[in-house]
């Protein structure tokens, strides 16, 4: 039986928090890249990075990866600085560029089974490792094919899968579904899932929001290189005391009810359609219900109400300008 | 009915099942191929990507293809060409020098360019950043791809191998003398190969890829030009040196361009290392190694000179061209050394030397441009001096009166030189510390910073001597004493005053002097020490810490423990 020539190195360790940007600044002259950039990622989680182009973002995760040095600050994978210790930290980060960085004349096999060995894995392991990540990115009907004449979702596929080689820990994925089809992106979607299931740290950044918001369980949002908020999307709409909107279905004369919603202090942008009231509301739950049960005993019929949370897109587009570096 | 993709379906599952436990012992067969996997294993992965990529490109398969259809043209048209001499004349240089350049275009040239473009292909493609982020270091990279040119040599030279065996037998030329020129011919390319790897640009950009191409371009034709001159020459005149200096020769160039390739390699590795690590030590081991080689071998030629009781007068050549070898050396190898940059990571700073000793002695190998400036003049004044004691050594074996005159000269020399080296030195550090204010900057920059502290030196005072006197010629003055240029060009004509002299040592000392008290800080103790869990990761990576079960499979793929 052939065995590794040396023992691999622990990939997964007992450190809650798994990414961490400490006060980090990147700057190229005079463009300041990334400033004041500040958050942790716990084990398991999965942290979407969102932002307009230019924003900071794959400077960020270029940093995370250790392929760039931040001009200030810190960077922790697995408790381990970026830049003092690269390659501990290399060992548990699997990194997929948003460019697919593929060779000529290689088949899918020869390309894993060359990441394979760079990252040490010998023998039979390297063989299972091969066979797992084959299986899981589906490529395994492909891994004689030639790279160049795979598709641009199969390639993404056999780059999650080179990134996912040496069974790291933490995984940051520039753009993954950059340039996909819905039916890839679907996949792609899964496979995060699973990998999230699975323990792994995920570090993601997209322009397709309504798919981050789904598979994320926090996000930061990143514009002209600062962090503007960061936390799950309930989360940043508290802390921007965003407000929900409110439909009511009124029975009763809507002209008394607008009278009285309107001296409301929660309430604005209060629009009648008929016999449904539409407004904004500012405060917490237990505040719209006490206003709900305000109403009623007033004497309104009140036949329904419905709270809409804003979406990661709606959130996004608030709390970002537009503004391009 | 099996089709093609049922049977590539077929070897994929033979080759995934491959590691399914067998119920029966292993037989001879398979203790070879558990062998032969573990070679493989222990093969540099860029090696076997390389090789893959190569045997299936069409540069090689044609240039195969090109090489394998010109010898065997050149072998049916030179034999015809020589009949019927053939049967009864020596007509072994004749064919012998048609295999040479049909070899010597794949290996001299094909090769190096392949190498280069395949470097180049890893930053262009977007690949090198891969290979970053794996655990291969890239001294591995680079020490891959000159693995893989090699190994494409060795394919090109076997199948030329029966060619030179036949041209052999056809007599002319000796064993010797065949495989001297086969060895030059390997050593040449190898040598070409990482000439290549060390231009090829490991930043994207149009015109660093350019520039870079044409000076590769330009260096492995002029190379295919000399050594196919010296190759003719040599098969068709023979080897003109004896079997010692045949010998001495031979030592001397391996002895050299060993240590000038190692310096190359460890600076490409250098140029792909991360900035947060240490990217000089190696550089400046590597320069020492090969002082030490340049001065043993100058050493060797004069001693086994003076042992064959050859005139010393005609061996001062070697002492002078050792001492000119230094001067053009150091300036450049300082210029960049006094050009790195002074941040020093934690990184780096736990690798410092720990003890009282360790610091006297190894501080001066630690990165940094303080360090460097210093490491460069320590090291250019003991091989200076080294090649005074050898010229000292000729002049007191030598009767002639001139020759002693010469020492005079070459003392005076070196003293001149050094201490402009030193201020030169000091300015290419504050230059680029200055422009590094503003951005980072390659340590590149110092050979153009040192090209403008040299042009300073020589035109400032010129021009202002010129413009004194109404733009007329003037005779040398004191106040030249920084013009290095018409100084050191007096002290060659024996006519400088002693006052100039005084005046150049005093600008090297004040310039040594003053880079000194900033130094200073450097050999304070200031290593950090490394976090204990940074320590127990890396002991555990050298298997001196057992590993857990959960950690070593984390996936559940059912792999067994490693432990050693």
């Amino acid at each position: 039986m052939i065995t590794p020539a040396k023992p691999l190195p622990a990939v997964h360790s007992d450190h809650s928090v798994c990414i961490e940007l400490r006060r980090l600044h990147r700057f190229f002259g005079n463009t300041k890249a990334v400033r004041d950039v500040s958050f942790a990622v716990s084990r398991g989680g999965v942290f979407g990075y969102i932002g307009p182009n230019g924003a900071g973002k794959t400077t960020s995760m270029r940093i995370l990866a250790t392929l760039d040095l931040p001009s200030y600050g810190e960077a922790f994978v697995d408790g381990f600085s970026v830049i003092n210790d690269p390659e501990l930290v290399r060992q548990r980060l699997g990194y997929m560029p948003d460019a697919f960085g593929t060779y000529r004349d290689v088949n899918c096999w020869e390309y894993l089974d060359f990441f394979a060995r760079a990252y040490g894995l010998v023998g039979r392991e390297r063989m299972r490792r091969l066979r797992w990540v084959l299986e899981f990115t589906g490529t395994r009907g492909m891994a004689e094919k030639p790279i160049r004449g795979l598709s641009k979702g199969m390639k993404q596929r056999l780059c999650l899968g080179r990134a996912l080689i040496h069974d790291p820990a933490v995984l940051i994925l520039d753009e993954p579904a950059a340039g996909l089809d819905p039916r890839a992106r679907i996949e792609l979607r899964r496979m995060i899932g699973e990998l999230a299931g699975r323990g792994k740290t995920i570090l993601v950044s997209s322009h397709i929001l309504t798919e981050l918001a789904e598979m994320c369980d926090s996000v930061g949002i990143i514009e002209q290189g600062q962090l503007l908020a960061t936390g799950s999307v309930e989360e940043i709409q508290r802390e921007r005391k965003q407000h929900r909107e409110l439909v009511m279905r009124v029975l009763s004369s809507s002209a008394e009810l607008t009278a009285e919603l309107g001296r409301h202090h929660n309430v604005s942008n209060l629009v009648i359609d008929g016999q449904l009231v539409r407004m904004e509301f500012a405060g917490e739950v237990a505040q719209q219900a006490a206003l709900v049960r305000e109403l009623i005993m007033a004497g309104h019929e009140i036949a329904e109400v419905t709270a809409r949370s804003k979406s990661l897109e709606d959130v996004f587009l608030q709390v970002t300008e537009g503004l391009v570096q | 009915m099996t089709t093609v993709s049922d049977t590539r379906d077929a070897n994929l599952v033979a080759i995934f099942n491959s590691d399914e436990e067998a119920d029966h012992p292993p037989s001879w067969l398979d203790r070879i191929d558990a062998w032969a996997t573990r070679a493989g294993d222990a093969i540099n992965p860029i090696l076997v990507k390389e090789t893959r990529q190569a045997l299936k490109s069409r540069q090689f398969v044609a240039t195969f293809g090109l090489l394998l259809f010109a010898s065997l043209a050149w072998t049916i048209i030179g034999s015809m060409l020589l009949m019927p001499q053939i049967y009864y004349m020596p007509s072994a240089p004749r064919l012998l020098i048609g295999y040479y350049l049909v070899l010597a275009v794949p290996m001299l040239l094909v090769v190096p360019l392949a190498a280069y473009r395949s470097l180049e292909g890893e930053v262009d493609d977007g690949t090198l950043e891969l290979l970053s982020v794996t655990a291969l270091s890239p001294r591995q990279v680079v020490s891959g791809k000159l693995a893989s040119a090699a190994l494409q040599m060795l394919l090109y030279f076997i199948a030329l191998f029966p060619c030179v065996a036949y041209a052999y037998t056809l007599r002319g030329v000796d064993l010797p003398t065949l495989a001297l020129l086969m060895g030059m011919l390997v050593l040449a390319g190898l040598g070409l190969t990482i000439v290549a790897l060390f231009f090829a640009p490991v930043t994207p950009g149009r015109t660093s890829q350019i520039t870079s191409l044409l000076a590769v371009l330009s260096i492995l034709l002029a190379s295919e030009f000399a050594l196919g001159s010296l190759a003719i020459e040599l098969i068709q005149r023979g080897n003109p040196l004896s079997f010692s200096d045949t010998l001495f020769m031979i030592v001397s160039v391996l002895a050299i361009g060993i240590t000038v390739a190692a310096i190359l390699l460890t600076a490409t590795a250098a140029k792909l290392t991360p900035e947060s690590e240490n990217r000089s030590t190696g550089i400046r081991i590597a320069v020492l190694v090969h002082m030490f080689c340049v001065i043993a071998v100058a050493s060797f030629a004069v001693a086994s000179g003076q042992a064959a009781r050859t005139n010393p007068d005609s061996l001062i050549f070697i002492p002078m061209v050792l001492s000119i070898y230094l001067v053009g050396f150091w300036a450049l190898v300082g210029a960049l050394m006094a050009a790195e940059s002074p941040a020093m990571t934690p990184r780096i700073r736990r690798e410092l030397p720990g003890t009282f000793l360790g610091r006297l002695l190894l501080t001066w190998l630690t990165p940094g441009p303080a360090t460097g400036l210093i490491f460069s003049m320590a090291t250019f004044t003991v091989a200076a001096a080294a090649a005074h004691w050898l010229l000292w050594q000729l002049v007191e074996s030598s009767a002639s009166v001139w020759i002693g005159d010469a020492l005079e000269g070459h003392r005076l020399m070196l003293v001149l030189v050094g201490c402009y080296l030193m201020f030169a030195l000091v300015g290419v550090r504050t230059i680029v510390g200055m422009l590094r204010w503003k951005q980072p900057v390659k340590v590149s920059v110092g050979i153009a910073a040192m090209a403008v502290v040299l042009l300073v030196m020589s035109v400032i005072p010129y021009s202002i001597q010129l413009h004194w006197n109404d733009y007329r010629q003037f005779e040398y003055s004191a106040w030249q004493f920084t013009n290095w240029i018409w100084t050191i060009e007096r002290a060659g004509n024996n006519s400088l005053d002693g006052l100039v002299v005084y005046l150049v040592i005093a600008l090297g000392l004040i310039s040594f002097l003053s880079h000194l008290l900033l130094v200073g800080r450097r050999v304070l103790p200031q290593r950090l020490a490394t976090p204990q869990r940074v320590q127990e990761e890396y002991r555990r990576m050298a298997g001196l810490e057992p590993i857990a079960e959960e950690e070593n499979d984390p996936l559940g793929l059912g792999i067994s423990g490693s432990k050693p």
